[in-house]
């Protein structure tokens, strides 16, 4: 169940503090990807970060800051067991996402409301399965 | 009561610690799995929450050695999984784990009420 009001807004400014650092991670390894850096490594840590990502907002109750990056944990984990290619075209997609959850991550600091990222996570989904 | 805590992340390593002192638990945590395994010979908790994808050492790798040092017997392990983890949290069972918690679903009685039992035993 998603925290209580009181607790939510007890823990938002964590949210996104340890949210926004996730991204920033999630930006900088997916640049080392496209310079063609695709150490396991790189790959466990863009693993690592969407599921950290997926997690803590689904516990906030943030829909989209669930869904994207859930999506983009399913590609990583298929790619660590060497089940899908990460080709220029989903790269790019992954960036496009990531700057998405950013711009969310803002609104929800600003607002408390996300923005719709229906159309990142349509894409990711083609993708994730 | 002592609980040591293995998360990588933040955010539930803080929510987490906080709810479990206010019932008055001792709480330790560590970022890794590298940081667990020392935290748990030195601290000895009566309970550890495991996450299990972690840097360094993962949760299995945690598992495994708590075995080689004959500590499982004597220290449960609840899993620390969330959603879609199915798969690991049985490989955890398998490994020693006595049970799981989803911790992006937040239910605290009911992490509380599994907490006592297994402390109990």
């Amino acid at each position: 169940m998603p925290l209580s009001q009181a607790e939510q807004t007890k823990f938002k400014s964590l949210y996104l503090q340890t949210a926004r650092q996730y991204v920033s991670e999630l930006k900088e390894n997916l640049n080392q990807l496209g310079t063609g850096n695709t150490t396991e490594d790189v790959i466990d840590s863009l693993h690592r970060e969407a599921h950290s990502l997926t997690g803590q907002s689904a516990m906030m109750g943030y829909q989209w800051m669930n869904t994207v990056p859930s999506l983009m944990e399913k590609i990583f984990k298929a790619r660590k067991e060497k089940k899908l290619e990460l080709v220029d075209d989903l790269l790019a997609r992954l960036v496009e996402a990531v700057n998405d959850l950013e711009k969310c991550l803002d609104s929800i600091d600003k607002s408390d409301k996300e923005i719709d990222l229906s159309h990142s996570a349509e894409i990711l989904q083609k993708f994730a399965t | 009561m002592k609980i040591l805590l293995v998360e990588d992340d933040t955010f539930f390593r803080e929510f987490y610690s906080s709810k479990l002192r206010e019932k008055s638990i001792t709480v330790e945590t560590a970022a890794d799995g590298d940081e667990g395994l020392s935290k748990i010979q030195a601290f000895l908790p009566d309970l550890v929450l495991l996450d299990i994808i972690m840097p360094k050492k993962d949760g299995f790798d945690v598992l495994k050695e708590m075995a080689g040092m004959q500590l499982l017997p004597k220290i449960p392990v609840l899993v620390f999984s969330t959603l879609g983890q199915e798969n690991d949290v049985e490989k955890a069972r398998k490994l020693g784990a006595r049970g799981y918690v989803n911790k992006s679903f937040f239910d605290f009685d009911k992490l509380y009420a599994r907490i006592l039992e297994l402390s109990k035993n």
